[in-house]
């Protein structure tokens, strides 16, 4: 029930716009409210947020944990309503990424949350008594500290971001039963380039699931560019039917995606009034916390300054808050207008991008093949000795001391 | 050698026009700009149109966070006299940490990392960019390979044949 004193707490437009808020932290005892829009800020103090630290906003709902305690549980931001989750015993490290399969209120949500640099999940159902600790197959790549643990949970499936390969995909339930289960063969974007420092966060809309890519760049961290890319399942004329792709698409129609930390929510841009075919994306950067406005229709990028004290704030992030009320009624919005490029097609595109400005390995000077060669075992010479002519020519001269 | 308290800053210019302040120290890594700064002591400007911005940019990380891994051994070894072993062997274990995480990207920009250390002559980087490709090679068929590294087959059937006839054992299948 709406207790209508406390409804004052909230800023006159609270549930009309998304709004930025930035949760209590060591630093102050208050909520602060952004309106993204024009850059003001309302200092708020909510009671049951006392000692707790939130991990994440999900539309209404608040994901908060007791720094003592470990109680867990999500707080309405319109009600005050509480839904408890079982105690989290884990160490709270610095971010913690959690994604929900539906909404609290729905009887069958699933919340999971990814460790940050292991290779388990934790996951549990709203009235368990205690969270399900999974063991993930396959979760360390060939740099086990590069693991990002930002997971969602869509269409059965459970997803978990690593930087190295895009996303691991396993079976859910089959994974929930202990069984033996193998990773989803999926694509990585092959011929894309894989910059130094990337943000990945995951997006539905319209029921479908989006990636979105933000590259940074240099020391201060700049951001550079974004992508959106969408998870298709091969269709039955499709050539590729054995595993699941990601497509690149070039515009995300009337929706508009609102990113923080990790969480990433769709929104119908005409009825937030916000613009449209846009990625609002909260950074933080080395002169403080910035609201990156990237417009997909030209590709050109805008920022405000939001909290300029907080440099580097990883600690108390800040995330979008927005109604459920509001996010019911884009789930019958019309699906997006999706680009269904052929997938080969975009990967020879990019490839012959990349080769205009980037030389092949084929093209190395033979000192560096040399220097490679010198590294390999002889059998591993005598391969990559078929692998094309130009190498071919170089491996007659591996020397003797490589033998087995 | 006496030194102002500012440091010399050096420009570094990459092919696509975009320009990097860096420290005297960091720029002093590569072993071109060394052997450059050497022969003419008031440049500061330096073009370098073999380098892209990103590949640039990555180059300056990777010296950057090598200077300063040197100078903070330096600091620690001055101010207890002799060095400890296991903070040092810590701090080792820390870049070569780094390294690693540095070493996360894809296969085309591992090739220019490759070119560019190479040209910049960064010792450290090379060894690096070099043994990483070699990692990625170990133990792979060369399907396999040429499937990592995105390389066409331009040898003819015979051609292939007679290479592998060499040497049959090598492409059995190691299971």
């Amino acid at each position: 029930m709406l207790d209508i004193e406390r409804k004052d707490q909230f800023p006159s437009s609270f549930g009309r716009l998304p709004w930025l808020i930035k949760f209590p932290d060591e630093e102050k005892e208050t909520c602060t409210f952004i309106n993204f829009t024009n850059g003001s800020k309302e200092e708020r103090n909510i009671p049951e947020m006392k000692g707790k630290k939130c991990f994440g906003c999900f539309g209404e709902w608040v994901l908060l944990i007791d720094k003592e305690t470990r109680e867990c549980f999500f707080l309405s931001l319109v009600s005050y309503s509480k839904v408890h989750l079982p105690p989290f015993k884990e160490s709270i490290v610095c971010i913690e990424k959690f994604s929900l399969s539906s909404s609290p209120t729905s009887p069958d949500c699933i919340i999971t949350y990814a460790s940050f640099n292991g290779d388990f999940i934790l996951f549990c159902h709203k009235h368990d008594k205690e969270w399900t600790k999974l063991l993930v197959p396959y979760y360390h790549d060939q740099y086990p500290h590069c693991c990002s643990g930002v997971n969602v949970i869509y269409n059965g499936w459970l997803l978990i971001l690593s930087k190295c390969r895009l996303a691991k995909i396993f079976d859910f339930a089959a994974l929930c039963d202990h069984k033996r289960v193998e990773v989803i063969p999926s694509y990585a974007l092959d011929g894309y380039s894989e910059t130094y420092k990337m943000d990945k966060y995951f997006v539905e809309s319209c029921n479908r699931l989006y990636l979105v890519i933000i590259h940074k760049f240099g020391l201060g961290q700049h951001v550079i560019h974004m992508e959106v890319h969408q998870l298709v399942e091969p269709s039955e004329e499709s050539e590729i039917q054995d595993r699941l792709y990601w497509n690149y698409v070039p515009n995300i129609g009337d929706q508009a995606f609102f990113l923080s930390r990790y969480n990433g929510v769709s929104l119908c841009a005409k009825e937030f009034g916000v613009e449209p075919n846009c990625i609002y994306a909260t950074v933080p950067c080395f002169d403080g916390e910035r609201l990156y406005k990237f417009c997909l229709d030209n590709q050109t990028f805008s920022f405000d300054l939001l909290l300029p004290e907080d440099r580097w704030n990883f600690e108390g992030p800040l995330f979008w808050a927005i109604p459920t009320s509001r996010m019911q009624a884009i789930e019958f919005e019309t699906p997006l207008d999706v680009v269904e490029s052929n997938k080969d097609r975009v990967i020879i595109e990019e490839n012959q991008e990349r080769n205009q400005i980037l030389r092949q390995w084929t093209d190395l000077p033979i000192e560096m093949v040399e220097l490679l060669f010198q590294r390999l075992s002889l059998v591993d010479c005598l391969r990559v000795s078929t692998l094309c002519k130009a190498w071919a020519s170089t491996s007659q001269s591996v020397p003797e001391e490589n033998a087995p | 050698m006496a030194r102002s308290s500012t440091e010399n800053m050096i420009t570094l210019m990459s092919s696509d026009g975009e320009e990097f302040m860096v420290t005297e120290k960091v720029a002093r890594e590569c072993t071109t700009i060394r052997n450059m700064l050497e022969d003419d002591c008031v440049i500061t400007n330096i073009p370098l149109p073999n380098v892209t911005s990103d590949i640039l940019s990555m180059v300056i990380e990777y010296c950057m966070e090598h200077v300063a891994a040197a100078e903070k051994a330096a600091a620690e070894t001055a101010e207890k006299g002799s060095s400890s072993a296991p903070a040092a062997a810590k701090a080792n274990k820390d870049l070569e940490e780094w390294d690693k995480a540095f070493m996360n990207v894809d296969v085309y920009t591992l090739c220019d990392l490759i070119l560019a250390a190479n040209y910049l002559n960064v010792s450290g980087l090379l060894d690096l960019t070099i043994q990483t490709a070699a990692n990625l090679i170990k133990g792979k068929s060369p399907e396999q390979i040429r499937k990592t590294f995105h390389i066409q087959n331009d040898l003819s059937l015979e051609e292939e044949e007679k290479i592998r006839s060499q040497t049959p054992w090598a492409f059995e299948k190691s299971e």
